[in-house]
């Protein structure tokens, strides 16, 4: 049976089987429609309409994953354009001078970047960077896990692997080069099992053993790409990973004591201390990158991303500047900010009124989102706070990197308002943007860059904090809004 | 006169120090501690339950609510146990193997606790073996699974069949609950009930003594 893809301007026919679902019809045909819970119905961020049969001419709204496709009919996709962070600040790094170009590239959960990077002198030529079309099998790391092992292992790697062959052809294309001499990838641990088609379900349960964490150096054709050489870049445990190591590398955390933290879907955090290494993580969710929320979106054009308090009401702004469509992380930051500048909710996090606060037309903020965000902020602080207090750091004394998307746009003042940031760090914050894709770009750069991370990876200890009794008291007296009644 | 509406909003406050010494109070004007119990522990403990369901107060909120209602238990205990009150029942928790998880748990255990039910706490990553153990030893009447990962979800079916084989499934009620829990799970991998909070899972749980 056939049925129509509309997509913008793009209408095409395809086959399909009967008994499928539109979202694996559209996945199969290269559509990256976001599905956060995987398919099983309850995230309904892979809304279509649908139209002819049963549907009407005028059609209806459907949850792709969870409707059957019939001959004939039509379904409709908005256009789901790539965003993500590519701008990081790095420590300027030593350059081996080695002949011809390299891809520096960063895997991310949600986005993958790319860095096109000529070897002899370290300058970069081009950036971009691209949603990770694996957001079909699900948004977060488990879900991706919980996909492998349901026999799409085979699958996701394909998928990431011609997301990078077809960067590597379009930086090819655009600068008329003749060949890529590496690529060094980097990459949360289970991205990179994925990407190396390596067995994640050791990811996935307690005691969290990953496959391997170590740095690999691989000939492009082992994994179907068309480049020398694949750099792998290490890993410290399941749920920190070579982006992290790459960020400390960039930001030169591992040389003087500090903190990096890179805000996402989860916390990661790296502490280092005199002779002590140490990092960690906690799972926020994927509610500061909109997926649990009512109205929540990531941060693509019309999505909310600076709201303020002001004159009894609140004032937003888009990306794009057009009509509000939805939230973005560094909107909800600012919007729970501005809700309780007046007065909306209360420091418990409850409204005074009601259950939901309208931002905007058609955009508004419920009880529940509220929630999520209440225990997404306070997973990440209460993360800092006791991984500073391990590492037998003050944390007046030492700085605190950010890096991740959300931490470059949001306003800092009101991620510390909310709670989102330990207070204490007032003084020494600097914002690194995707530390991780410079990181990566000096490991690849450089031999005594790639040793300082595998040297980091090798010896930084792992606190986990899901057993941690002082954790657990913190994460919930961060929930609430501290200096608010 | 007893004092069951001044028990019952200390405790939804949390003042855990004026409310054991309310409930000493009362125990001491001779008020009986049975009625200390349902009118006043229970019936805020269930007030508390109804407005974390519907998002009025949060997880704080309960956890100080909760430890308010143990600090009052501790001054009761003696009493209901003189004055020969037992237990409706016994429920046991865990959150299952593979999974360390345990705030949900706590909660769900507190929430139970606070309806008059003794809960046996198995703690994290928990076996299907240590459930069938607690539940010979203890003789429960209920069994409370927690698992928050998709990729540990499977075993409380793990669980439910080792009871099964054990020979003691038939005497236990089996709870499944956590954020990738759903009904249709539930029923598919043959639990009893789901409940989506904590405040519904503590209903339920009585609800089987009524």
């Amino acid at each position: 049976m056939q049925i129509k893809i509309v997509s913008g301007a793009d209408v095409r026919t395809v086959e399909c089987g009967e008994g499928e679902s539109f979202l694996s019809i559209l996945r199969a045909n290269g559509y990256d429609l976001p599905a956060g819970c995987g398919g099983r119905g309850t995230c309904g961020k892979c809304r279509v309409r649908v139209m002819g049969g049963p549907y009407g001419a005028k059609g209806q709204e459907v949850l792709a994953c969870q409707t059957t496709a019939m001959n004939g009919c039509t379904v409709v996709v908005e256009r789901y354009e790539g965003g993500g962070l590519i701008e990081g600040t790095a420590a300027p790094a030593e350059t081996d001078g080695e002949a011809g170009f390299g891809i520096a590239i960063d895997i991310g959960t949600t986005t993958l970047a790319f860095s096109l990077v000529s070897l002899s002198d370290g300058k970069t030529i081009s950036r971009f960077a691209t949603l990770n079309r694996q957001q079909s099998f699900g948004a977060d790391v488990i879900s991706r896990i919980v996909s492998a092992e349901e026999g799409n292992a085979a699958r996701l790697a394909q998928c990431v692997r011609a997301q990078v062959e077809e960067a590597i052809g379009r930086f090819r294309a655009q600068y008329d080069l003749r060949s890529v001499r590496k690529a060094a990838v980097c990459g949360n641990t289970t991205m990179l099992h994925l990407f190396c088609g390596e067995d994640v379900s050791g990811i996935g349960r307690y005691p969290f053993r990953p496959a391997f964490t170590e740095y690999r150096s691989l000939a492009g054709h082992e994994l179907g790409l068309s480049v020398e050489e694949i750099q792998v870049l290490p890993c410290v445990s399941a749920f920190v990973g070579a982006d992290i190591v790459a960020g400390c590398i960039a930001t030169g955390v591992d040389r003087k004591d500090g903190i990096l933290a890179d805000i996402g879907t989860n916390g990661e955090m790296f502490a280092h201390a005199g002779d002590r290494w140490m990092c960690t993580s906690t799972a926020a969710g994927p509610c500061l990158e909109g997926a649990t929320i009512e109205c929540g979106l990531g941060g693509v054009p019309g999505a909310i991303d600076s709201v303020r308090w002001k004159g009894g009401k609140t004032e937003v702004t888009t990306i794009g500047g057009g009509k509000p469509r939805g939230i973005c992380g560094a909107g909800l930051v600012d919007a729970i900010a501005a809700l309780l500048d007046g007065g909306i909710i209360d420091g418990t996090g409850a409204f005074l009124k009601g259950d939901r606060f309208l931002l905007a037309e058609g955009i508004f903020l419920t009880q529940k989102d509220v929630r999520s965000f209440q225990l997404a902020k306070s997973a990440i602080c209460a993360g800092i706070r006791v991984l500073t207090e391990r590492a037998g750091l003050s944390a007046k004394l030492v700085p605190l990197w950010i890096a991740g998307g959300l931490g470059y746009y949001w306003n800092a003042d009101n991620a510390r308002k909310v709670g989102l940031l330990p207070s204490e760090n007032a003084g020494g914050q600097h914002v690194v943007g995707n530390a991780a894709l410079a990181g990566t770009q000096a490991c690849m750069l450089s031999r005594a860059a790639l040793q300082r991370a595998c040297a980091l990876a090798a010896r930084t200890e792992y606190l986990d904090l899901s057993a941690d009794e002082a954790f657990m008291n913190e994460y919930i007296q961060n929930m609430q809004f501290e200096g608010y009644e | 006169m007893a004092r069951f509406d001044e028990i019952s909003a200390l405790l939804q406050r949390g003042k855990a120090k004026d409310l054991a010494a309310l409930v000493t109070e009362e125990l001491a004007a001779g008020v009986a501690p049975k009625d200390i119990l349902t009118e006043g522990l229970i019936a805020g403990m269930s007030i508390v339950g109804t407005k974390f369901k519907n998002n009025e107060i949060f997880v704080p909120e309960v956890l100080i609510a909760a430890r308010a209602m143990n600090a009052a238990l501790a001054v009761l205990k003696p009493a209901l146990a003189d004055s020969g009150v037992e237990p409706v029942g016994t429920a046991v928790i865990c959150t299952v193997k593979g999974d360390l998880h345990d705030i949900g748990k706590n909660l769900v255990k507190m929430m139970i606790e606070g309806t008059g039910i003794r809960v046996v706490d198995l703690g994290v990553d928990c076996s299907a073996e240590k459930v069938v153990n607690a539940v010979v030893e203890n003789n429960a009447d209920i069994v409370c699974l927690s698992a928050l990962l998709t990729t540990t979800m499977m075993y409380q079916k793990d669980i439910i069949d080792a009871l099964k084989a054990a020979g003691v499934r038939d005497r236990v009620k089996v709870m499944v609950g956590g954020a990738p829990v759903t009904q249709a799970f539930a029923d598919e991998i043959g639990a009893d009930a789901y409940t989506p909070d904590a405040a519904s899972a503590a209903e339920k749980a009585r609800s089987y003594f009524n």
